[in-house]
C-alpha cells in the first residue's frame, strides 16, 4: 500500500500538535514541589532507574506520536488505485465489449445472459471514477462501437440499457481486432483497462476451420500493456433446440390445396426426459375476424417432441396447412422448451392465389360449354394441369386453366397468367408473337407443344429469330408416325418397336430441375408412347441454343428450354394432344406437366423469405422517391428506388434483425412489400469452452477472470478508486492511546 | 521535625514509663557487671542476686539495707546477694541528617531516637544497670560511659538534647570504635534509620558479636519512608547529600518499596543470623508500645519477666 495523496494536506500544519505531549513533560517538570527526602539510596539503583527512563521515554514517544497519527487521519491520507491512472496528458481510458450475438439470449434463471452482461456492465460503469474516459463496443455480427471515449457517464449507462441483443452470430476475435485499433490510436497514453463480458461460447470464441483467430493470443497481446478482464455471464451448456429450416414442399400452392410445411430441427444437449412444443401460427398480424371461409388466424397447430423424436439431435416435421383465402399469408413455427429463444421462430410469407392461371393458346378451342375440350389440341392438357378434385378431397393442383384462340389472346391481359401454353398453333401473327415476346420478356412463361399446325420454317423465322426469339432452339420438320399406325406398324414388326414408339428418359446425372423429381414421383416408367415429334437443333450460329429437359427414349431431346428477358420458354417436341403421341394417356404425362407448370413458376416467395445478411430486392413498379421501411426492431429506414435497367428496383442489405420487414406503401408500387427474414442458427450449439482451460489460458496470457459471482461493482471500485484510509489512521490513534494505556498501568504510571 | 527540642521529661513520658515497669531487660549471655539486679552473671558483686541477711555493720551501703526487717525487727540487717554482673546497656544513636526526617510522624525520627532512648535507659538505670551513650553519624560524635547512676541519666538526657542531627549516616564505621571503646560485655542498642550500607554494618556488628556483646537493632523508619506515599510532580532532595531526583514519586514507588525491603531483608538477615534483635519501628508508633514490643520479645528470649512491670 502506498499513500500518495492527501485530501487535506493543509492539515499537516497540526503536525506541531505532536510536540504538546513534549511541552506538557516540560510543564510538568516545572510545576514539581520539592520534597526533602532521607531514603534516596533506595532510589539510586542506576539499573532501575534506566528502566524507569526507558519507560518513560517509550510513553512520551507514543503519546508524542498519538497527536502526529491523528493529525494524518485527519489530513485524510488517499491511496493510489491499482490501476492506471493515466498520465497528465490523457485520462484513463476504459473499453467495455459486450457480447450480443444471439447465444446471449440464452436463458439463465429468470434472465438471460445478455440482461446478466448488460448489468455486469453497468456495473463497471458505475465503479469508475468520475474522469473516466468510457468506449463501449458491442459485438453483433460484427463489432460496432456505440461510444468513444464518452466522457458522460449517463450517456454510456443510456447506451448500454437501450441495446439488445443481436439475431446474428459474431466472432469475438473481430471485437478484440476493434479494441486492438481502438486502443492503437490512444498511442502510448497511458495504460486502458478493457473488459470482455460473453458467455464464452465455443462459436465465438473458438478458432474455426473458415477463421483461424484466437481471441486469447490477441488478449494476451493486449495485456502486456493494458489490463485486461474477461467477464463470464454465466451458463451451463444449455440445452438449446432451433430450427434451421421452414418452407413449404410445393412452392407452388393455391388456395384450397394443402400444403406441407417442413420445420428442420435441431437439438443439443437435449436431455432424455427433454420435451419441446412445435407451433405453427398463422396471420397473427391479422385482425382475429372470422374470415368467410371460417378460418381464425393464429395458432394452428402444435406439436410434442421428446427426445426421441429427434434422433441425432434432428428431426424434420411436416405441418400440413390449407389456406382457404388468397392472399399473403404470413406463417411462424415457434418452439418452446430450451434455453435460447432466439433461435425458436421462423417466418414464411407465401403469396396463395385462389388459383395459379394458365392460358392455353388453342387454335382448335370450342368455348361453348357443351363442346368437347378432348377435340381440341389442349383437352388432354388442360386435364394434366388442372385435374379435376374429386368432392371431399383437397384440391390436387394449384394450376386453373384458360383456353383461348389464339385471335383471343390479344385480347387479354397476360400478366395475370403464370404460364401460356401453345398447343399446335400455327399461323403466328407478329401482333402475337411480339406480345408474347412482351410477356415473357416481363416475366412470363411460355411452353410450346408442336402438332400438324406448327410448320418448322414459320417457327424457326417468327419464333427462333436466329438465336434471339422465344424458341429454344430451331425446329426441324417431323419425324415418326401417327400413333395409330406406329402402332399397327409395330404390330407388324414388333422387332421395330424401338423404332416407332420412344418413351421418356432424364438425364442420369444432374437432370434438369423442372424434371428432377418426376421419376421419383412416377416410379415406373411409362411404357413408350411417343411416335411423331419434331426434333430439334440445339447448336445454333450464334452457339449453343437451349437446354435439354426431357429426352426421348433413343437420348434426343423432346423438349427443351431457354430463358428470354426475366422468363422461360419450353419446347415440347410432341403434341399436347394425342394427335403425335400416347403420353397424354400415362400418368407420367400427368406428373410431368405439374413438374413443368412448378418450374415455370419457380418459387414465387423466394425474393420475400430471406436470411440475416441477405439483401431485400423489389422491382418498384411506380417510381417514388422515397419508401419507408419498417424494421422488427420498430425503427424505419427510409429507402430509394434505383433504376435498374428498364426497372426501378429497392435494396435494403441490414437485415440484422429476425422478423417481419415492411415496406410501407401500396401494391401499384410494389407487388410484394413484406419481407420474412430469419435467423442463421450458426450458435445454436450453446457449448462453452472449457471453464477451468479457458481460466488457465487467460492466466498464462495475464488476463483476468471474472466468473458470474463476482461483485463487478466493487471490483471495479477497488480497481479505480481513491481509497481513503483516514479510518485506519483513527482506529491506529485508537490502538495507540490503549496501548499507551496499557503500557502505563503496567509500568506504574496510571493508578486507576 | 518539630519546632521546639523536647523537653527532657518528654523522654519520660509517665505513661511511657508506667507500661514499662515491670519488664526486665534480659540479655541471652552472662554480662559482667557490678549493678545490682536480676540478670545471671558468673561473677559475684553487689548487683547480685539476694542470698541472704546479715546483721549490720558501719560502712555497709546503707542502700542495701533491708527496711522491711528493720521495721519488723528493730534491728538493721544487710541483703546479701549473689554475685551478679551489672548489664552494661550502650545505646548507639544515629546522630546523621537522615535522622532529622519527620514526614508521615510527629517526632523527628531523632527525637523518636531520642525519646525512646531515654525510655529505654530509664528502665535499664531502674534495672540498676549501667547505661552508655554513643552518638554517631559519618562518625563517633559523642561517647558516654556506661554508668549506673540517674545522674548519668541525666547527664545521657542532655547530650541527647543537645545534640544536632547532621552528618552522613556511618554506622558500620562507628560500630568499631563503639566496640573498642565498650570495656566489657554489654548490650548494645543501635538506634538508627540504617540508610548505609549494609556490608560495614555488617562489620560493625560482627564486631561487637565477637566481643560478646548483645546487640538489638532498633531500625527506626518515617511513615513516608515506610510508603513512599507522595504524589505529583516532584523533586525529591535527598538529605546527606545523597542527590536530587525528579521525578512523579509515583513512578517509583514500586522500586523504591522493593529496594528498601531488600535493604530491610539483608539487615534482618544479618541480625537473625548474629541472633541479634532487629525491630523496625515506625516513628507513628506509640513509644510505650514500641518499648513494650521490644521488651516483650526481649523476654520471650530470655524467658523471665522483669518484675519492673509488676
Amino acid at each position: 500500500m502506498m499513500i500518495n495523496e492527501l485530501l487535506n494536506p493543509w492539515m499537516l500544519i497540526a503536525l506541531t500538535a505532536m510536540a504538546i505531549p513534549l511541552i506538557i513533560e516540560w510543564l510538568f517538570r516545572r510545576r514539581r514541589k520539592q520534597i526533602p527526602f532521607p531514603a534516596m539510596r533506595y532510589l539510586m539503583n542506576p539499573k532501575k532507574r534506566r528502566r524507569v527512563r526507558i519507560q518513560d521515554l517509550i510513553l512520551l514517544l507514543i503519546r508524542t506520536v498519538v497527536p502526529g497519527v491523528l493529525v494524518i487521519a485527519l489530513a485524510r491520507p488517499l491511496l493510489r488505485p491499482e490501476a492506471g491512472r493515466g498520465t497528465d496528458q490523457a485520462l484513463r481510458h476504459v473499453v467495455i465489449v459486450l457480447d450480443g450475438t444471439y447465444s446471449m439470449g440464452q436463458s439463465i434463471g429468470q434472465t438471460t445472459a445478455f440482461e446478466v452482461g448488460k448489468t455486469m456492465a453497468q456495473d463497471i460503469v458505475r465503479g469508475l471514477p468520475k474522469d473516466t474516459l468510457v468506449s463501449l463496443i458491442y459485438l453483433g455480427n460484427r463489432p460496432e462501437v456505440l461510444k468513444d471515449r464518452a466522457a458522460d457517464r449517463d450517456s454510456v449507462h443510456d447506451a448500454i440499457s437501450r441495446i439488445k441483443v443481436s439475431d446474428m452470430s459474431g466472432r469475438m476475435a473481430d471485437a478484440v481486432e476493434a479494441v486492438e485499433k481502438m486502443l492503437a490510436a490512444d498511442g502510448s497514453k497511458g495504460s486502458a483497462e478493457v473488459y470482455l463480458i460473453s458467455d464464452l461460447q465455443r462459436s465465438t470464441w473458438s478458432a474455426t476451420p473458415e477463421d483461424q483467430r484466437d481471441p486469447k493470443a490477441s488478449l494476451a497481446r493486449l495485456a502486456r500493456q493494458h489490463g485486461m478482464f474477461v467477464l463470464d455471464t454465466g451458463g451451463a451448456n444449455a440445452f438449446n433446440a432451433y430450427l434451421t429450416r421452414f418452407e413449404p414442399k410445393e412452392k407452388v400452392t393455391a388456395v384450397g390445396m394443402e400444403n406441407r410445411y417442413e420445420v428442420d430441427i435441431e437439438a443439443k444437449n437435449m436431455p432424455a426426459n427433454g420435451k419441446l412444443w412445435l407451433t405453427l401460427f398463422a396471420d397473427e398480424d391479422k385482425a382475429a375476424t372470422t374470415s368467410p371461409a371460417g378460418q381464425k388466424p393464429g395458432k394452428l397447430i402444435t406439436r410434442e417432441l421428446i427426445a426421441a423424436d429427434l434422433p441425432g439431435g434432428r428431426a424434420t416435421i411436416v405441418l400440413p396447412h390449407t389456406f382457404v383465402e388468397p392472399g399473403e399469408h404470413l406463417l411462424r413455427v415457434e418452439l418452446e422448451g430450451d434455453g435460447l429463444a432466439t433461435d425458436n421462430q421462423r417466418y414464411y410469407l407465401a403469396n396463395v392465389p385462389a388459383n395459379v392461371e394458365v392460358l392455353i393458346i388453342d387454335p382448335k378451342h370450342d368455348a361453348a360449354p357443351t363442346a368437347d375440350p378432348l377435340v381440341s389440341n389442349s383437352g388432354q392438357l388442360r386435364n394434366a394441369i388442372a385435374p379435376r378434385t374429386p368432392p371431399g378431397f383437397d384440391r390436387l393442383s394449384p394450376f386453373a386453366v384458360t383456353v383461348r384462340r389464339s385471335d383471343e389472346v390479344l385480347q387479354l391481359n397476360l400478366e395475370r397468367f403464370a404460364v401460356v401454353v401453345m398447343a399446335n398453333v400455327g399461323n403466328l401473327s407478329d401482333a402475337l408473337v411480339s406480345r408474347l415476346e412482351q410477356y415473357v420478356g416481363d416475366g412470363g412463361n411460355v411452353m410450346i407443344f408442336v402438332g400438324d399446325a406448327v410448320t418448322p420454317y414459320e417457327y424457326n423465322t417468327k419464333l427462333l429469330k436466329s438465336g434471339k426469339g422465344l424458341l429454344p432452339c430451331e425446329l426441324e420438320p417431323a419425324l415418326g408416325l401417327m400413333p395409330a399406325d406406329a402402332l399397327s406398324k409395330m404390330k407388324a414388326a414388333p422387332d421395330k418397336a424401338a423404332e416407332l414408339l420412344h418413351g421418356l428418359a432424364y438425364a442420369a446425372s444432374d437432370p434438369h430441375p423442372a424434371v428432377a423429381n418426376v421419376r421419383q414421383m412416377t416410379r415406373q416408367p411409362a411404357p413408350p408412347s411417343i411416335s411423331r415429334r419434331m426434333p430439334f437443333k440445339l447448336h445454333g450460329k450464334t452457339g449453343e441454343l437451349g437446354r435439354p429437359v426431357v429426352y426421348l427414349s433413343n437420348k434426343q431431346p423432346l423438349a427443351c428450354e431457354r430463358t428470354f428477358g426475366q422468363g422461360k420458354v419450353l419446347l415440347v417436341g410432341t403434341s399436347a394432344d394425342a394427335s403425335w403421341n400416347y403420353l397424354v394417356y400415362t400418368s407420367e404425362y400427368l406428373v410431368l406437366v405439374q413438374e413443368l407448370m412448378r418450374w415455370f413458376v419457380g418459387e414465387p416467395d423466394r425474393g420475400v423469405n430471406l436470411q440475416i445478411g441477405q439483401s431485400i430486392q423489389q422491382p418498384v413498379l411506380l417510381s417514388s422517391q422515397y419508401l419507408l421501411l419498417r424494421r422488427p426492431d420498430f425503427t424505419k429506414v427510409r429507402l430509394a428506388p434505383l433504376p435498374q435497367g428498364n426497372l426501378w428496383r429497392v435494396t435494403y442489405d441490414q437485415t440484422d434483425r429476425q422478423g417481419i420487414y415492411e415496406v410501407d406503401t401500396s401494391a401499384e408500387v410494389m407487388s410484394r412489400r413484406r419481407f420474412a427474414v430469419n435467423l442463421v442458427a450458426t450458435e445454436g450449439d450453446l457449448t462453452r469452452v472449457e471453464p477451468e482451460a479457458f481460466q488457465r489460458e487467460l492466466d498464462r496470457a495475464g488476463v483476468h477472470y471474472w466468473g458470474p459471482d463476482k461483485a463487478i461493482r466493487r471490483a471495479v471500485e477497488s480497481r479505480h478508486s481513491i481509497k481513503e484510509y483516514a479510518w485506519l489512521f483513527l482506529w491506529g490513534v485508537l490502538g495507540l492511546l490503549a496501548i499507551e494505556t496499557l503500557l502505563a498501568t503496567r509500568f506504574g504510571r496510571r493508578r486507576i | 521535625m518539630a519546632d521546639q527540642p523536647p523537653d527532657s521529661r518528654h523522654y519520660f513520658d509517665p505513661a511511657v514509663i508506667s507500661q514499662l515497669k515491670g519488664l526486665t531487660v534480659r540479655t541471652r549471655r552472662v554480662v559482667e557487671g557490678v549493678m545490682l539486679g536480676m540478670h545471671k552473671s558468673p561473677f559475684r558483686g553487689i548487683s547480685a542476686e539476694f542470698a541472704q541477711h546479715r546483721s549490720y555493720v558501719p560502712g555497709d551501703d546503707l542502700r542495701h539495707l533491708d527496711w522491711k526487717v528493720y521495721a519488723k525487727s528493730d534491728r538493721f540487717y544487710v541483703k546479701q546477694f549473689r554475685q551478679e554482673t551489672s548489664l552494661a546497656c550502650h545505646f548507639v544513636v544515629d546522630t546523621s541528617e537522615s535522622m532529622n526526617y519527620a514526614g508521615g510522624g510527629a517526632l523527628t525520627k531523632f527525637d523518636y531516637a531520642a525519646t525512646l532512648t531515654a525510655s529505654f535507659a530509664h528502665l535499664v538505670i531502674s534495672q540498676q544497670d549501667a547505661i552508655g551513650l554513643t552518638l554517631f553519624a559519618e562518625n563517633v560524635r559523642t561517647t558516654l560511659s556506661a554508668k549506673s547512676t540517674f545522674g548519668h541519666l541525666s547527664n545521657m538526657i542532655a547530650t541527647l538534647e543537645n545534640v544536632t542531627a547532621t552528618g552522613l549516616t556511618n554506622v558500620g564505621g562507628s560500630l568499631g570504635p563503639v566496640a573498642g571503646y565498650l570495656k566489657r560485655r554489654s548490650l548494645v542498642v543501635i538506634v538508627s534509620d540504617f540508610l548505609d550500607d549494609t556490608e560495614p554494618f555488617s562489620f560493625g556488628l560482627n564486631r561487637l558479636r565477637y566481643d560478646g556483646h548483645d546487640v538489638i537493632v532498633l531500625h527506626l523508619a518515617d511513615p513516608h519512608e515506610q510508603s513512599f506515599p507522595f504524589t505529583g510532580p516532584s523533586i525529591l532532595e535527598g538529605h546527606e547529600k545523597s542527590g536530587r531526583l525528579v521525578c512523579d514519586p509515583r513512578d517509583l514507588r514500586e522500586i523504591y518499596l522493593e529496594e528498601r525491603k531488600t535493604h530491610l531483608e539483608e539487615i534482618q538477615s544479618l541480625c537473625r543470623g548474629l541472633h541479634y534483635d532487629y525491630q523496625e519501628i515506625s516513628t507513628a508508633e506509640p513509644l510505650d508500645v514500641a518499648l513494650a514490643t521490644l521488651l516483650h520479645a526481649r523476654e520471650a528470649l530470655t524467658g523471665q519477666r522483669r518484675t519492673a512491670f509488676a
